[in-house]
């Protein structure tokens, strides 16, 4: 046995134990003092405290403890039943705030205020009629042009007609006066009466283009354009 | 766990004033001897030992069943006495101890012994300190001080065999062992 076997056998002894191979130990020990200083302190030691006492608590110290402790959890249980309904009463209140506020938000709106929102039917695009016709810029284009030639048409043909009227009428006519009554412009023998009603069939069929061009620049406009839903919100 | 224990916690947890009692008397021997000796002042061993039943109790339903109830509560008392040391000048009352911790002082140099490893005890670093007291004084076993202090046994075995070579070491310094023969070793 060496000296740090003897420490190992040392604190055996320490913890209470028997050591397991004494003869060696005792060998070792004596030929070696500082080991056997250090047993022997070990000696002492455990006689000491062996002869320690054991603190004794005051014979009342259990009771005095067992009453704090009812308190404390008395205590306890009322802070946490307070802190319960701090809590119920903070989740109403927040309850409360938000029904009203969803309520008051939810109002139905006056009519009259009620703001038009246009929003496109989510209908599939209406399909362009294959039948030849124009689109309808197109349409609007041929109308416009449509219109321009038919005021240029009558344009002319009245200055025609008028001229025509004026050869025939004679000089010393004042125009002012001589304005036909409606059976005159039936007889077919007058040639102002003639002259005045070619000038009004003639703008008759040029208004009569007219017209049939807008229809039709009309109806591609609308068919043409998305149709519209216009709703209320109520 | 014993089954006693175990029994005497569910009842002390309903709230039954007998368990809460039986409880406290059960450990509050060891609670309050704990205390004294790392505070070495009786009556701040007192309002110590008040102070970790307290926490017991409060902290009882945390308190993992599986393991023994003793290393735990050993465990907060030696927490509260740091705390508490650490709140507090020393005092040297080591006179005031020995007259009333022992029902009468011993009759031979003993005194002047326990006294003695008192003092060395109270030299060493707080954890060397600590496992000398659980081991030697409170007579718990190293698995227990392990879970009473939440360190490996492998680290209490070496924190308390250092401690005893610092205590050995002060008492041959000091005098206390006289030569022995070689038979009267053990």
């Amino acid at each position: 046995m060496n000296c740090p076997e003897s420490l190992e056998w040392l604190q055996f002894r320490l913890d209470g134990k028997s050591v397991p191979d004494a003869t060696s130990l005792e060998m070792h020990l004596s030929g070696c003092q500082k080991c056997r200083d250090q047993h022997a302190a070990a000696l002492v030691l455990l006689d000491g405290l062996r002869r320690t006492a054991r603190p004794v608590p005051p014979a009342d110290l259990a009771g005095r403890i067992a009453v704090r402790v009812q308190a404390d959890r008395h205590l306890r249980r009322q802070k946490a039943n307070f802190r319960w309904k701090v809590t119920l009463a903070l989740a109403a209140s927040l309850l409360v705030i938000a029904s009203a506020g969803y309520l008051l938000l939810s109002r139905p709106q006056r009519p009259t205020q009620a703001p038009l929102v246009v929003q496109p039917r989510k209908d599939p695009e209406p399909k362009v009629p294959d039948n030849g016709l124009p689109a309808l810029r197109e349409s609007m284009a041929n109308a416009r042009n449509a219109v321009t030639d038919l005021t240029n048409r009558l344009a002319e043909q009245t200055r025609e007609q008028t001229r025509l009227l004026l050869a025939a009428a004679p000089l010393d006519l004042d125009p002012m006066t001589m304005i036909p009554g409606l059976n005159e412009l039936d007889d077919p023998l007058n040639p102002a009466a003639q002259s005045l009603q070619t000038t009004g069939r003639a703008m008759a069929e040029g208004l009569e283009v007219v017209a049939g061009s807008a229809r039709r620049a009309v109806d591609f406009f609308k068919r043409g354009l998305p149709a519209l839903e216009t709703s209320r919100t109520n | 766990m014993s089954d006693a224990d175990a029994l005497l916690v569910r009842r002390s947890l309903r709230g039954e004033p007998q368990a809460i009692q039986a409880l406290i008397e059960r450990f509050q021997p060891e609670v309050f001897g704990l205390c004294v000796r790392l505070l070495n002042h009786r009556h701040d061993a007192e309002d110590v030992t008040q102070e970790v039943f307290l926490r017991v109790f409060r902290s009882l339903r945390r308190w993992d069943s599986s393991r023994p109830l003793k290393p735990w509560i050993m465990g907060i008392t030696v927490n509260r006495c740091r705390t508490w040391l650490a709140q507090r000048v020393k005092r040297p009352e080591l006179a005031d101890y020995l007259h009333e911790t022992a029902a009468s002082p011993p009759a031979d140099d003993s005194a002047e012994l326990i006294r003695e490893i008192r003092a060395a005890r109270d030299e060493l670093r707080r954890e060397y300190r600590n496992v000398f007291i659980l081991f030697h004084e409170q007579g718990m076993p190293y698995e227990d001080i392990s879970q009473a202090l939440g360190k490996p046994v492998g680290t209490i075995k070496t924190w308390l065999h250092r401690a005893r070579l610092e205590v050995l070491e002060r008492l041959k310094r000091r005098g206390m062992v006289t030569e022995v023969e070689e038979h009267e070793l053990p």
